[in-house]
């Protein structure tokens, strides 16, 4: 089943166990340019963002689950490009 | 790859006067929007065309589930059906407007106090220190107290993390009740956080349970008494406790607006999330700003050494972060290191 960038984001960072607000202020530590609001509105899919923030967040996500463990499950917005 | 559902989901179909309505539980999300669809689709059908769906439960909603509300809502509407929105909280309300799905559809209005208690949630939203956080929850012992005509006090008793030893309450007084039930460690609030059930005591003098609690309240004039369990994701996480100096004050009305009132209670901690202070909140900013002043100087340093743009020397950072499983803040660190040492290597690629 062929998952939205949205739906991918918002279910990683439920399983991340990061709060929308919280995912923000950790895209804000990383340099993050999107407002709370507009990372609520990537989650939802009602805001689609830049190949770069998309990248940013991602990597908020992927920091947390190296944090609680893991590696970094959540693909970049470039992992296809050689 | 993550696939399954995260939340108890559920719907309950019931018939009111012929007409089907759908009290949905729990989240309406990519993996259980299909199954929320499937049971319109069942009704559609099964020649229902009106039908409500009641929100009353639902504690989140996302894109998918909204575009299945708007898909149906435009499925019934084609035969000359409607689909009726019942009791959405304040966020999907807000969520509904945004997208446009609430458009044209017929929302009722929830029951009395649930816009009020969607709007204390909301204004508890993140990031909020704790005293944002204790206002609201004030509130909603406030709105308890006004809108339970059995109760004479309430209290919550909050345990987000672990025993119970905080109470939020108007009166201190009355708190003392909840603070002596910890210290004797029994009581119905104690009981109603531990097991997550409801305790309803008509009257304290026929109560044999907790017997060195009951007799404290009843030297306080306590008669009855009433605590809801507040459920957070993973358990309780306190009580919305109600006390009153009359013997059966409260009615099965009573009951259901307590659940309300600590479903809300509920909300309020469930999306405040941070138990930081204000003073931790200051210090996380102001380690953030010095976190993306970091990552901007190396930025700067690998545009000038390498000739990359500002996302390709970004890039470089995260790629370098994910290659070493090292933060991001870190590996940007090295590099403005590596500038004031004069060294030349760099410790990212471009």
């Amino acid at each position: 089943m062929t998952r939205s960038p949205a739906d991918s984001l918002e279910l990683a960072r439920r399983h991340a166990g990061l709060s929308p607000a919280e995912l923000w202020m950790r895209t804000f530590e990383l340099g993050g340019m999107s407002t709370s609001l507009e990372v609520d509105a990537y989650l939802h899919g009602a805001l689609e963002p830049t190949a770069h923030e998309y990248d940013v967040l991602v990597h908020a996500l992927n920091e947390r689950f190296v944090e609680l463990g893991g590696d970094h499950p959540v693909p970049y917005s470039d992992d296809d490009v050689t | 790859m993550i696939t399954e559902p995260l939340s108890d989901f559920g719907i309950a179909v019931r018939f009111d006067e012929g007409f089907p309505v759908l009290y949905v539980t729990g989240d309406v999300d990519l993996c259980t929007a299909p199954a929320l669809e499937a049971v319109v689709a069942g009704l559609h059908g099964s020649s229902h065309h009106e039908i409500v769906l009641d929100l009353g439960g639902l504690q989140f909603i996302d894109g998918r589930g909204l575009s299945v509300i708007a898909r149906s809502a435009s499925t019934l509407r084609s035969v000359g059906g409607r689909l009726t929105l019942r009791a959405p909280n304040a966020l999907t309300r807000r969520l509904l407007d945004l997208t446009g799905v609430g458009e044209g559809l017929r929302i009722e209005p929830a029951k009395p106090g649930d816009d009020l208690i969607g709007a204390i949630a909301a204004a508890a939203q993140i990031p909020a220190n704790q005293d944002v956080v204790r206002t609201a929850l004030l509130l909603v012992v406030a709105l308890a107290e006004a809108m339970v005509d059995g109760a004479d006090a309430v209290t919550l008793s909050l345990a987000p993390r672990g025993p119970l030893d905080d109470v939020v309450a108007v009166d201190p007084a009355i708190a003392v009740l909840d603070q002596a039930q910890y210290a004797v460690g029994e009581g119905p609030c104690l009981a109603a956080a531990e097991g997550a059930v409801r305790f309803h005591i008509a009257a304290t003098a026929r109560e044999d349970r907790w017997p060195t609690f009951m007799p404290l309240a009843r030297a306080r004039g306590v008669n009855s008494m009433l605590s809801t369990p507040v459920r957070g994701t993973a358990g309780a996480v306190g009580a919305l406790n109600m006390y009153s100096f009359r013997d059966d004050a409260f009615s099965d009305g009573d009951l259901g607006t307590a659940e309300l009132l600590a479903r809300g209670a509920a909300d309020v901690l469930h999306r405040s999330a941070s138990d930081t202070s204000t003073a931790a909140l200051e210090a996380r900013v102001r380690d953030a700003v010095a976190a993306r002043h970091t990552i901007a100087l190396a930025q700067g340093i690998l545009m000038g050494r390498q000739g990359l743009s500002a996302d390709d020397a970004y890039t470089a950072l995260r790629r370098e972060s994910e290659r070493t499983s090292r933060t991001l803040s870190d590996v940007a660190a090295a590099v403005a290191a590596s500038a004031r040492g004069g060294v030349h290597d760099d410790p990212v690629a471009g």
